[in-house]
Protein backbone atom coordinates (compact mmCIF):
# COMPACT_ATOMS: atom_id res chain seq x y z
CA UNK A 1 0.00 0.00 0.00
CA UNK A 2 1.31 3.29 -1.07
CA UNK A 3 0.87 5.09 2.74
CA UNK A 4 1.63 8.26 1.30
CA UNK A 5 -1.17 8.58 -1.96
CA UNK A 6 -3.98 8.21 0.83
CA UNK A 7 -6.53 10.63 1.53
CA UNK A 8 -6.67 12.28 5.26
CA UNK A 9 -9.99 10.40 5.69
CA UNK A 10 -7.89 7.10 4.57
CA UNK A 11 -5.53 7.26 6.59
CA UNK A 12 -7.74 8.10 9.91
CA UNK A 13 -9.36 5.14 9.31
CA UNK A 14 -6.36 3.12 8.68
CA UNK A 15 -4.50 3.88 11.81
CA UNK A 16 -8.39 3.41 13.72
CA UNK A 17 -8.56 0.28 12.29
CA UNK A 18 -4.63 -0.59 12.87
CA UNK A 19 -3.57 -1.44 9.41
CA UNK A 20 -0.64 0.69 9.48
CA UNK A 21 1.10 2.75 12.19
CA UNK A 22 1.56 6.82 12.67
CA UNK A 23 5.50 5.35 12.88
CA UNK A 24 5.06 3.58 9.44
CA UNK A 25 3.01 6.84 7.86
CA UNK A 26 5.46 9.42 9.08
CA UNK A 27 8.66 7.32 7.95
CA UNK A 28 7.12 6.57 4.37
CA UNK A 29 6.33 10.52 4.01
CA UNK A 30 10.29 11.11 4.79
CA UNK A 31 11.18 8.88 2.34
CA UNK A 32 9.21 10.60 0.25
CA UNK A 33 10.43 14.55 0.95
CA UNK A 34 14.03 13.29 0.88
CA UNK A 35 13.60 11.92 -2.55
CA UNK A 36 11.49 14.97 -4.15
CA UNK A 37 14.21 17.85 -2.24
CA UNK A 38 14.43 19.64 -5.70
CA UNK A 39 10.92 20.71 -5.39
CA UNK A 40 12.28 23.16 -2.51
CA UNK A 41 9.18 23.02 -0.42
CA UNK A 42 10.30 22.82 3.15
CA UNK A 43 12.06 25.89 4.76
CA UNK A 44 12.59 23.67 8.06
CA UNK A 45 11.70 19.76 8.56
CA UNK A 46 12.22 18.34 11.90
CA UNK A 47 11.85 14.49 10.75
CA UNK A 48 13.51 12.87 14.57
CA UNK A 49 10.84 14.65 16.49
CA UNK A 50 7.77 13.44 14.16
CA UNK A 51 8.89 10.00 14.53
CA UNK A 52 9.32 10.39 17.95
CA UNK A 53 5.54 12.01 18.09
CA UNK A 54 4.41 8.92 16.09
CA UNK A 55 5.47 6.42 18.33
CA UNK A 56 3.78 8.07 21.23
CA UNK A 57 0.85 8.30 19.33
CA UNK A 58 0.86 4.70 17.94
CA UNK A 59 1.54 3.87 21.91
CA UNK A 60 -1.83 5.84 22.63
CA UNK A 61 -3.88 5.09 19.98
CA UNK A 62 -7.33 5.58 20.86
CA UNK A 63 -9.96 3.78 18.68
CA UNK A 64 -12.68 5.41 20.83
CA UNK A 65 -12.83 8.83 18.62
CA UNK A 66 -13.09 8.28 15.37
CA UNK A 67 -12.61 12.02 14.23
CA UNK A 68 -8.89 12.09 16.16
CA UNK A 69 -6.47 13.53 13.94
CA UNK A 70 -4.04 11.46 16.37
CA UNK A 71 -1.08 10.24 14.73
CA UNK A 72 -1.91 11.85 11.52
CA UNK A 73 1.23 14.09 9.84
CA UNK A 74 0.97 17.32 8.30
CA UNK A 75 2.37 20.42 7.11
CA UNK A 76 2.25 24.09 8.24
CA UNK A 77 2.50 26.98 6.20
CA UNK A 78 5.47 28.75 7.21
CA UNK A 79 3.72 32.00 8.40
CA UNK A 80 2.11 30.12 11.72
CA UNK A 81 4.25 30.65 14.64
CA UNK A 82 5.56 27.16 16.04
CA UNK A 83 7.20 27.53 19.56
CA UNK A 84 10.90 27.08 19.31
CA UNK A 85 10.77 26.03 15.71
CA UNK A 86 11.84 29.25 12.90
CA UNK A 87 8.92 30.90 11.63
CA UNK A 88 10.21 32.70 8.51
CA UNK A 89 7.58 33.56 6.69
CA UNK A 90 9.66 33.29 3.80
CA UNK A 91 11.57 36.22 4.67
CA UNK A 92 15.42 37.27 5.22
CA UNK A 93 13.65 39.05 8.10
CA UNK A 94 12.92 36.15 9.92
CA UNK A 95 14.92 33.78 9.00
CA UNK A 96 16.64 34.07 12.65
CA UNK A 97 13.30 33.87 14.07
CA UNK A 98 12.33 31.11 17.02
CA UNK A 99 8.44 32.38 18.34
CA UNK A 100 8.62 32.48 22.02
CA UNK A 101 5.08 30.84 21.59
CA UNK A 102 2.57 28.44 19.11
CA UNK A 103 0.13 30.08 17.00
CA UNK A 104 -3.70 28.63 18.15
CA UNK A 105 -4.22 26.81 15.25
CA UNK A 106 -0.79 24.99 15.33
CA UNK A 107 -1.71 24.47 19.32
CA UNK A 108 -5.44 22.86 18.18
CA UNK A 109 -3.96 20.51 15.62
CA UNK A 110 -1.06 19.80 17.95
CA UNK A 111 -3.98 19.06 20.70
CA UNK A 112 -5.85 17.13 17.78
CA UNK A 113 -2.81 15.00 17.95
CA UNK A 114 -1.34 15.30 14.47
CA UNK A 115 2.48 15.65 13.79
CA UNK A 116 3.91 18.36 11.97
CA UNK A 117 6.51 17.19 9.72
CA UNK A 118 7.60 20.49 8.91
CA UNK A 119 7.16 24.32 7.81
CA UNK A 120 6.08 25.07 4.08
CA UNK A 121 7.98 27.70 1.47
CA UNK A 122 6.20 30.86 0.77
CA UNK A 123 5.84 34.46 -0.73
CA UNK A 124 7.71 36.87 1.31
CA UNK A 125 4.84 37.80 4.13
CA UNK A 126 2.69 36.00 1.81
CA UNK A 127 2.69 38.81 -0.67
CA UNK A 128 2.85 36.77 -4.24
CA UNK A 129 0.94 34.76 -6.57
CA UNK A 130 4.08 32.41 -7.85
CA UNK A 131 6.05 31.73 -4.46
CA UNK A 132 9.06 33.55 -6.62
CA UNK A 133 9.09 36.14 -3.66
CA UNK A 134 10.29 33.93 -1.08
CA UNK A 135 14.05 34.26 0.66
CA UNK A 136 14.36 30.51 0.02
CA UNK A 137 13.50 30.52 -3.92
CA UNK A 138 10.51 29.21 -5.50
CA UNK A 139 8.63 26.12 -5.06
CA UNK A 140 8.19 24.35 -7.90
CA UNK A 141 4.61 22.48 -8.49
CA UNK A 142 5.34 18.93 -8.28
CA UNK A 143 2.71 18.32 -11.75
CA UNK A 144 5.40 20.23 -13.66
CA UNK A 145 8.48 21.53 -12.09
CA UNK A 146 8.68 24.46 -14.73
CA UNK A 147 5.45 25.99 -13.41
CA UNK A 148 4.52 27.45 -10.25
CA UNK A 149 2.53 25.96 -7.69
CA UNK A 150 0.87 29.03 -7.08
CA UNK A 151 1.34 31.15 -3.56
CA UNK A 152 1.24 32.88 -1.66
CA UNK A 153 0.91 28.85 0.32
CA UNK A 154 2.90 27.38 -2.62
CA UNK A 155 4.90 25.30 -0.55
CA UNK A 156 1.30 24.07 1.48
CA UNK A 157 0.08 22.81 -1.78
CA UNK A 158 3.29 21.70 -3.54
CA UNK A 159 3.43 19.33 0.11
CA UNK A 160 -0.14 17.87 -0.84
CA UNK A 161 0.57 17.45 -4.32
CA UNK A 162 3.63 15.60 -4.00
CA UNK A 163 2.81 13.54 -1.46
CA UNK A 164 4.13 14.82 1.36
CA UNK A 165 1.55 14.97 3.65
CA UNK A 166 -2.47 14.39 3.49
CA UNK A 167 -3.52 17.75 4.20
CA UNK A 168 -1.73 21.24 5.16
CA UNK A 169 -2.28 24.34 6.48
CA UNK A 170 -2.38 27.49 4.81
CA UNK A 171 -3.42 31.26 4.46
CA UNK A 172 -5.95 33.57 2.59
CA UNK A 173 -5.25 37.30 1.59
CA UNK A 174 -6.21 37.53 -1.55
CA UNK A 175 -6.33 33.89 -2.84
CA UNK A 176 -3.55 32.56 -1.29
CA UNK A 177 -5.11 28.83 -0.61
CA UNK A 178 -7.45 28.92 -3.57
CA UNK A 179 -4.86 29.64 -6.46
CA UNK A 180 -1.98 27.47 -5.26
CA UNK A 181 -4.89 24.53 -4.44
CA UNK A 182 -6.35 25.31 -8.17
CA UNK A 183 -2.84 25.30 -9.81
CA UNK A 184 -1.88 21.48 -8.14
CA UNK A 185 -4.91 20.42 -8.47
CA UNK A 186 -6.04 20.18 -5.12
CA UNK A 187 -8.84 21.26 -2.65
CA UNK A 188 -8.54 24.09 -0.21
CA UNK A 189 -10.79 26.39 1.95
CA UNK A 190 -10.58 29.96 3.03
CA UNK A 191 -13.36 30.14 5.76
CA UNK A 192 -14.97 32.98 6.78
CA UNK A 193 -13.34 35.94 8.16
CA UNK A 194 -12.99 35.41 12.38
CA UNK A 195 -14.05 31.55 11.81
CA UNK A 196 -10.45 30.53 12.84
CA UNK A 197 -8.21 32.44 14.99
CA UNK A 198 -5.06 34.59 13.61
CA UNK A 199 -3.39 34.52 17.11
CA UNK A 200 0.47 33.48 15.66
CA UNK A 201 -0.47 33.49 12.17
CA UNK A 202 2.19 36.29 11.08
CA UNK A 203 -0.01 39.17 10.00
CA UNK A 204 0.00 40.45 6.27
CA UNK A 205 -3.16 42.65 5.77
CA UNK A 206 -5.26 41.84 9.08
CA UNK A 207 -8.79 42.59 8.02
CA UNK A 208 -8.16 40.15 5.36
CA UNK A 209 -6.23 37.56 6.66
CA UNK A 210 -7.93 34.15 7.33
CA UNK A 211 -6.38 30.47 7.37
CA UNK A 212 -7.21 27.62 5.99
CA UNK A 213 -6.77 24.30 4.84
CA UNK A 214 -5.42 22.77 1.25
CA UNK A 215 -6.07 18.83 0.80
CA UNK A 216 -6.71 16.27 -1.78
CA UNK A 217 -10.15 16.84 -1.58
CA UNK A 218 -13.09 18.63 -0.10
CA UNK A 219 -14.18 15.83 2.52
CA UNK A 220 -10.49 16.14 4.30
CA UNK A 221 -10.77 19.91 4.09
CA UNK A 222 -13.84 19.58 6.37
CA UNK A 223 -12.20 17.45 9.07
CA UNK A 224 -9.11 19.22 9.05
CA UNK A 225 -11.03 22.63 8.97
CA UNK A 226 -13.10 20.87 12.09
CA UNK A 227 -10.46 21.23 14.43
CA UNK A 228 -8.71 24.52 13.98
CA UNK A 229 -11.77 26.51 14.07
CA UNK A 230 -13.69 28.12 16.76
CA UNK A 231 -13.21 31.38 19.09
CA UNK A 232 -10.30 32.21 20.21
CA UNK A 233 -10.18 34.85 23.30
CA UNK A 234 -6.69 35.78 22.17
CA UNK A 235 -7.93 37.16 18.95
CA UNK A 236 -10.44 39.99 19.59
CA UNK A 237 -11.66 39.87 15.81
CA UNK A 238 -12.26 35.66 16.18
CA UNK A 239 -16.05 34.82 15.76
CA UNK A 240 -17.97 34.01 18.70
CA UNK A 241 -20.15 30.75 17.07
CA UNK A 242 -20.53 27.56 17.41
CA UNK A 243 -18.35 24.96 15.19
CA UNK A 244 -20.52 23.06 13.11
CA UNK A 245 -19.61 19.28 12.75
CA UNK A 246 -18.22 20.51 9.01
CA UNK A 247 -17.49 16.69 8.48
CA UNK A 248 -20.57 15.47 8.99
CA UNK A 249 -22.19 18.33 7.08
CA UNK A 250 -19.93 17.83 4.33
CA UNK A 251 -21.83 14.47 3.31
CA UNK A 252 -25.30 15.38 4.22
CA UNK A 253 -28.77 15.43 2.95
CA UNK A 254 -30.05 18.24 4.57
CA UNK A 255 -28.98 21.21 2.37
CA UNK A 256 -31.30 22.95 0.01
CA UNK A 257 -29.10 24.66 -2.91
CA UNK A 258 -29.19 27.09 -5.29
CA UNK A 259 -25.90 28.19 -6.66
CA UNK A 260 -25.38 31.66 -7.91
CA UNK A 261 -23.73 32.01 -11.54
CA UNK A 262 -22.08 35.13 -13.35
CA UNK A 263 -21.57 33.46 -17.18
CA UNK A 264 -22.23 37.42 -18.44
CA UNK A 265 -19.56 38.49 -16.43
CA UNK A 266 -17.22 35.23 -17.24
CA UNK A 267 -18.03 35.70 -20.89
CA UNK A 268 -17.07 39.41 -20.87
CA UNK A 269 -12.98 38.34 -20.26
CA UNK A 270 -13.47 36.99 -24.06
CA UNK A 271 -11.35 33.97 -23.31
CA UNK A 272 -12.49 31.03 -24.78
CA UNK A 273 -11.13 28.70 -22.57
CA UNK A 274 -12.37 30.43 -19.27
CA UNK A 275 -16.04 30.32 -20.43
CA UNK A 276 -15.61 27.09 -22.07
CA UNK A 277 -14.74 25.66 -18.22
CA UNK A 278 -17.38 27.66 -16.20
CA UNK A 279 -19.99 26.13 -18.71
CA UNK A 280 -18.84 22.94 -18.24
CA UNK A 281 -18.63 23.64 -14.54
CA UNK A 282 -22.69 24.90 -14.79
CA UNK A 283 -23.51 21.26 -16.76
CA UNK A 284 -22.22 19.51 -14.08
CA UNK A 285 -24.41 21.34 -11.69
CA UNK A 286 -27.32 20.71 -14.04
CA UNK A 287 -26.23 16.83 -13.38
CA UNK A 288 -26.49 16.96 -10.13
CA UNK A 289 -29.80 18.64 -10.31
CA UNK A 290 -28.80 21.25 -7.95
CA UNK A 291 -30.48 24.39 -8.83
CA UNK A 292 -28.45 26.97 -10.22
CA UNK A 293 -29.60 31.11 -10.79
CA UNK A 294 -27.85 34.12 -12.56
CA UNK A 295 -26.67 36.93 -9.99
CA UNK A 296 -25.10 39.73 -10.49
CA UNK A 297 -21.87 40.93 -9.11
CA UNK A 298 -21.09 44.63 -10.59
CA UNK A 299 -18.27 45.88 -8.77
CA UNK A 300 -16.23 42.35 -8.95
CA UNK A 301 -13.95 43.94 -11.42
CA UNK A 302 -13.22 46.59 -9.04
CA UNK A 303 -11.84 44.31 -6.52
CA UNK A 304 -8.24 44.20 -7.73
CA UNK A 305 -7.71 48.15 -6.93
CA UNK A 306 -9.65 48.40 -4.09
CA UNK A 307 -7.38 45.26 -2.86
CA UNK A 308 -4.23 46.94 -3.49
CA UNK A 309 -5.10 49.64 -1.60
CA UNK A 310 -6.30 48.08 1.31
CA UNK A 311 -4.03 45.23 1.62
CA UNK A 312 -0.43 47.13 1.23
CA UNK A 313 -2.37 49.69 3.64
CA UNK A 314 -2.68 46.92 6.36
CA UNK A 315 0.61 45.55 5.58
CA UNK A 316 2.27 49.34 5.76
CA UNK A 317 1.30 49.41 8.91
CA UNK A 318 1.77 45.75 10.37
CA UNK A 319 5.35 45.16 9.09
CA UNK A 320 6.20 48.24 10.87
CA UNK A 321 6.86 45.97 13.30
CA UNK A 322 10.35 44.75 11.98
CA UNK A 323 12.54 47.42 13.27
CA UNK A 324 15.65 45.63 13.95
CA UNK A 325 15.71 45.77 17.82
CA UNK A 326 12.65 43.52 19.39
CA UNK A 327 13.12 40.40 16.99
CA UNK A 328 14.26 39.56 13.05
CA UNK A 329 17.03 40.97 11.18
CA UNK A 330 19.09 43.36 12.46
CA UNK A 331 21.33 45.48 10.41
CA UNK A 332 25.37 45.70 11.06
CA UNK A 333 27.32 48.24 10.98
CA UNK A 334 25.30 51.31 11.78
CA UNK A 335 25.59 54.87 12.75
CA UNK A 336 22.58 55.53 14.62
CA UNK A 337 19.07 54.37 16.25
CA UNK A 338 17.55 55.52 12.61
CA UNK A 339 20.37 54.29 10.63
CA UNK A 340 19.50 51.24 12.52
CA UNK A 341 15.97 51.00 11.39
CA UNK A 342 16.20 51.94 7.74
CA UNK A 343 19.30 49.07 7.08
CA UNK A 344 17.73 46.37 8.62
CA UNK A 345 14.35 46.84 7.06
CA UNK A 346 16.17 47.73 3.52
CA UNK A 347 18.27 44.94 4.16
CA UNK A 348 15.80 42.65 5.58
CA UNK A 349 12.41 42.95 3.59
CA UNK A 350 12.88 41.51 -0.13
CA UNK A 351 11.75 44.00 -3.20
CA UNK A 352 7.81 42.82 -3.46
CA UNK A 353 7.16 43.36 0.30
CA UNK A 354 8.75 46.95 -0.57
CA UNK A 355 7.55 47.46 -3.44
CA UNK A 356 3.82 46.55 -1.30
CA UNK A 357 4.64 49.06 2.17
CA UNK A 358 5.66 51.72 -0.56
CA UNK A 359 2.65 51.22 -1.75
CA UNK A 360 0.37 51.27 1.25
CA UNK A 361 2.47 53.95 2.99
CA UNK A 362 1.49 56.20 -0.05
CA UNK A 363 -2.26 55.66 -0.10
CA UNK A 364 -1.83 56.46 3.68
CA UNK A 365 0.27 59.66 3.14
CA UNK A 366 -1.32 63.09 3.37
CA UNK A 367 -2.92 64.19 1.12
CA UNK A 368 -3.93 60.99 -0.14
CA UNK A 369 -5.53 58.98 2.40
CA UNK A 370 -8.76 60.32 1.20
CA UNK A 371 -8.43 59.60 -2.51
CA UNK A 372 -6.87 55.80 -1.76
CA UNK A 373 -7.52 54.53 1.30
CA UNK A 374 -10.77 56.03 2.45
CA UNK A 375 -12.33 55.61 -1.30
CA UNK A 376 -11.19 51.96 -1.30
CA UNK A 377 -12.78 51.30 1.44
CA UNK A 378 -15.94 52.99 0.11
CA UNK A 379 -16.03 50.49 -2.61
CA UNK A 380 -14.87 47.79 -0.29
CA UNK A 381 -18.47 48.23 0.75
CA UNK A 382 -20.26 48.54 -2.41
CA UNK A 383 -18.67 44.79 -3.11
CA UNK A 384 -19.24 43.50 -0.07
CA UNK A 385 -23.08 44.94 -0.54
CA UNK A 386 -23.24 43.39 -3.79
CA UNK A 387 -23.02 39.91 -1.98
CA UNK A 388 -25.66 40.90 0.83
CA UNK A 389 -28.25 41.01 -2.68
CA UNK A 390 -26.75 37.79 -3.98
CA UNK A 391 -26.75 36.07 -1.34
CA UNK A 392 -30.74 36.83 -0.91
CA UNK A 393 -31.20 34.49 -3.87
CA UNK A 394 -28.60 31.69 -3.25
CA UNK A 395 -26.61 29.86 -1.08
CA UNK A 396 -23.32 29.93 -2.81
CA UNK A 397 -22.22 31.96 -5.97
CA UNK A 398 -19.59 29.88 -8.53
CA UNK A 399 -16.71 31.55 -10.28
CA UNK A 400 -13.31 30.05 -11.67
CA UNK A 401 -10.66 30.00 -9.33
CA UNK A 402 -8.15 31.78 -11.78
CA UNK A 403 -8.38 33.05 -15.28
CA UNK A 404 -5.65 30.07 -16.34
CA UNK A 405 -3.74 27.51 -15.37
CA UNK A 406 -0.43 27.18 -13.53
CA UNK A 407 1.71 29.64 -15.60
CA UNK A 408 6.01 28.90 -16.26
CA UNK A 409 8.40 30.34 -13.16
CA UNK A 410 9.85 33.48 -14.03
CA UNK A 411 7.29 34.00 -16.90
CA UNK A 412 5.63 36.98 -15.45
CA UNK A 413 7.76 40.01 -14.71
CA UNK A 414 4.77 43.15 -14.88
CA UNK A 415 3.17 43.64 -11.35
CA UNK A 416 0.14 44.24 -12.17
CA UNK A 417 -0.06 40.94 -14.50
CA UNK A 418 0.80 39.12 -11.59
CA UNK A 419 -1.74 40.79 -9.68
CA UNK A 420 -4.54 40.06 -11.84
CA UNK A 421 -3.86 36.30 -10.90
CA UNK A 422 -6.11 36.90 -8.07
CA UNK A 423 -9.09 39.01 -9.67
CA UNK A 424 -11.63 35.81 -8.81
CA UNK A 425 -10.51 35.44 -5.50
CA UNK A 426 -10.07 38.52 -4.11
CA UNK A 427 -13.49 39.60 -3.93
CA UNK A 428 -14.40 36.98 -1.11
CA UNK A 429 -11.67 38.35 1.01
CA UNK A 430 -12.95 41.66 0.91
CA UNK A 431 -16.58 40.17 1.89
CA UNK A 432 -15.07 38.08 4.69
CA UNK A 433 -16.74 35.03 3.24
CA UNK A 434 -15.95 31.81 3.23
CA UNK A 435 -14.90 30.12 -0.30
CA UNK A 436 -13.33 26.84 -1.41
CA UNK A 437 -11.45 26.15 -4.56
CA UNK A 438 -12.28 22.88 -6.50
CA UNK A 439 -10.44 20.59 -9.12
CA UNK A 440 -12.05 20.97 -12.01
CA UNK A 441 -10.88 20.98 -15.81
CA UNK A 442 -7.24 21.36 -17.21
CA UNK A 443 -5.31 23.22 -19.31
CA UNK A 444 -2.31 22.67 -21.27
CA UNK A 445 -1.98 19.59 -19.06
CA UNK A 446 -2.21 21.39 -16.27
CA UNK A 447 -5.49 21.44 -13.65
CA UNK A 448 -7.92 24.29 -13.32
CA UNK A 449 -10.16 24.89 -10.01
CA UNK A 450 -13.88 26.19 -10.11
CA UNK A 451 -14.62 28.23 -6.77
CA UNK A 452 -17.21 28.43 -4.84
CA UNK A 453 -18.13 31.40 -2.39
CA UNK A 454 -20.47 31.04 0.55
CA UNK A 455 -22.06 33.47 2.75
CA UNK A 456 -20.80 34.79 6.05
CA UNK A 457 -20.23 31.43 8.36
CA UNK A 458 -22.06 29.08 5.96
CA UNK A 459 -19.14 26.50 5.62
CA UNK A 460 -21.64 23.62 6.04
CA UNK A 461 -22.97 24.76 2.99
CA UNK A 462 -20.58 25.72 1.17
CA UNK A 463 -18.59 22.16 2.03
CA UNK A 464 -21.56 20.30 1.05
CA UNK A 465 -22.07 21.56 -2.61
CA UNK A 466 -18.40 21.91 -3.43
CA UNK A 467 -18.47 18.25 -1.87
CA UNK A 468 -21.08 17.23 -4.09
CA UNK A 469 -19.74 19.29 -7.38
CA UNK A 470 -16.19 17.15 -6.73
CA UNK A 471 -17.88 13.89 -6.45
CA UNK A 472 -19.89 14.35 -9.60
CA UNK A 473 -22.27 12.12 -10.63
CA UNK A 474 -22.95 9.17 -8.81
CA UNK B 1 4.23 60.27 -13.40
CA UNK B 2 2.67 59.55 -9.93
CA UNK B 3 5.72 58.60 -7.96
CA UNK B 4 8.67 60.08 -8.91
CA UNK B 5 12.27 60.41 -7.45
CA UNK B 6 11.38 63.04 -4.42
CA UNK B 7 7.70 61.27 -3.99
CA UNK B 8 10.22 58.06 -3.56
CA UNK B 9 12.57 59.38 -0.85
CA UNK B 10 9.12 60.73 1.12
CA UNK B 11 8.20 57.32 1.19
CA UNK B 12 11.24 56.17 1.77
CA UNK B 13 11.93 58.21 4.71
CA UNK B 14 8.04 57.73 5.99
CA UNK B 15 8.19 53.61 5.56
CA UNK B 16 12.13 53.63 7.05
CA UNK B 17 13.00 51.82 4.29
CA UNK B 18 16.84 52.37 2.58
CA UNK B 19 15.98 52.22 -1.00
CA UNK B 20 19.35 51.01 -2.93
CA UNK B 21 20.51 52.99 -5.71
CA UNK B 22 20.27 50.62 -8.46
CA UNK B 23 16.60 49.30 -6.93
CA UNK B 24 15.14 53.02 -7.49
CA UNK B 25 14.31 52.67 -11.93
CA UNK B 26 13.05 49.71 -11.54
CA UNK B 27 10.51 50.73 -8.36
CA UNK B 28 9.53 53.44 -9.61
CA UNK B 29 8.31 51.87 -12.44
CA UNK B 30 6.74 49.07 -10.67
CA UNK B 31 4.92 51.33 -8.40
CA UNK B 32 4.03 53.54 -11.13
CA UNK B 33 2.08 50.73 -12.90
CA UNK B 34 0.39 49.90 -9.68
CA UNK B 35 -0.85 53.25 -9.13
CA UNK B 36 -2.58 53.59 -12.60
CA UNK B 37 -4.18 50.30 -11.83
CA UNK B 38 -5.20 51.51 -8.41
CA UNK B 39 -6.50 54.92 -9.99
CA UNK B 40 -9.68 52.82 -11.38
CA UNK B 41 -11.33 53.37 -8.33
CA UNK B 42 -11.34 57.00 -9.19
CA UNK B 43 -13.71 56.66 -11.75
CA UNK B 44 -16.31 55.83 -9.15
CA UNK B 45 -18.35 57.80 -7.74
CA UNK B 46 -19.34 56.63 -4.47
CA UNK B 47 -19.36 59.78 -2.08
CA UNK B 48 -22.66 58.81 0.13
CA UNK B 49 -21.45 55.25 0.50
CA UNK B 50 -20.12 54.18 4.29
CA UNK B 51 -16.67 53.31 4.53
CA UNK B 52 -15.99 49.70 5.13
CA UNK B 53 -12.72 48.65 7.56
CA UNK B 54 -13.64 45.44 8.90
CA UNK B 55 -15.40 42.77 6.77
CA UNK B 56 -17.48 41.38 10.13
CA UNK B 57 -19.42 44.50 11.32
CA UNK B 58 -19.28 44.79 15.18
CA UNK B 59 -17.49 41.45 15.84
CA UNK B 60 -14.96 42.89 18.38
CA UNK B 61 -14.78 40.46 21.19
CA UNK B 62 -12.29 41.92 24.02
CA UNK B 63 -11.28 39.56 26.87
CA UNK B 64 -11.43 40.17 30.23
CA UNK B 65 -9.39 43.43 31.15
CA UNK B 66 -7.18 41.05 33.25
CA UNK B 67 -3.06 40.27 33.27
CA UNK B 68 -2.11 37.36 31.84
CA UNK B 69 1.27 36.35 31.87
CA UNK B 70 1.74 33.66 29.20
CA UNK B 71 5.11 34.32 28.18
CA UNK B 72 7.80 36.03 30.40
CA UNK B 73 10.00 38.55 29.67
CA UNK B 74 13.25 36.07 29.56
CA UNK B 75 11.41 33.66 26.66
CA UNK B 76 10.58 37.32 24.69
CA UNK B 77 13.88 38.31 24.80
CA UNK B 78 15.82 35.12 23.12
CA UNK B 79 14.30 36.41 19.78
CA UNK B 80 17.02 39.38 19.80
CA UNK B 81 20.64 38.87 20.49
CA UNK B 82 21.46 42.44 21.87
CA UNK B 83 19.84 42.83 25.97
CA UNK B 84 20.81 43.32 28.73
CA UNK B 85 19.48 43.57 32.01
CA UNK B 86 15.52 43.19 30.90
CA UNK B 87 16.33 45.48 28.28
CA UNK B 88 16.77 45.83 24.11
CA UNK B 89 19.93 47.56 23.32
CA UNK B 90 19.89 49.99 20.86
CA UNK B 91 22.65 52.53 19.46
CA UNK B 92 23.32 55.49 21.46
CA UNK B 93 20.15 57.95 21.37
CA UNK B 94 21.24 60.44 23.64
CA UNK B 95 25.37 61.96 23.70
Amino acid sequence: MDLETLTLQEQIEGLREKKFSSVELVENYISVIENNENLNVFVSTDFEKAIAKAKKSDESNNSQNNMTLNGIPMVHKDIFCTQGIKTSCGSKMLDNFYPPYSATVVEKLEQAGSICLGKANMDEFAMGSSNETSFYGAVKNPLNIKKTPGGSSGGSAAAVAANFSSFSTGTDTGGSIRQPASFCGLAGIKPTYGRVSRYGMIAFASSLDQGGILAKNIKDTAIALQFISGYDSKDATSIKAEVPNFSEDCESDKFDHTVGLVTNLINSFGDEDLSNNYSKAIERLKKLKIKTKEVELPNLELSLPVYYVIAPAECSANLSRYDGIRFGYRAENVDNLEDLYFKSRGEGFGNETKKRILIGTYCLSSGFYDAYYKKAQKIRSLISSDFVNAFKDVTSIMLPTTSGEAFDLGSITDPVEMYKQDIFTIPANLGGLPATSVPFGEKNKMPLGIQFIGNILEESSLLNVSNKFQLGEK
Amino acid sequence: MTINDKTLENLSKLSKIKIDDNLKDKLKEDLNLTMNMIDEINKIDCDQIEELSHPIKDNFNLREDKVSRDINRESLQKTSNKTEDGFYLVPKVIE
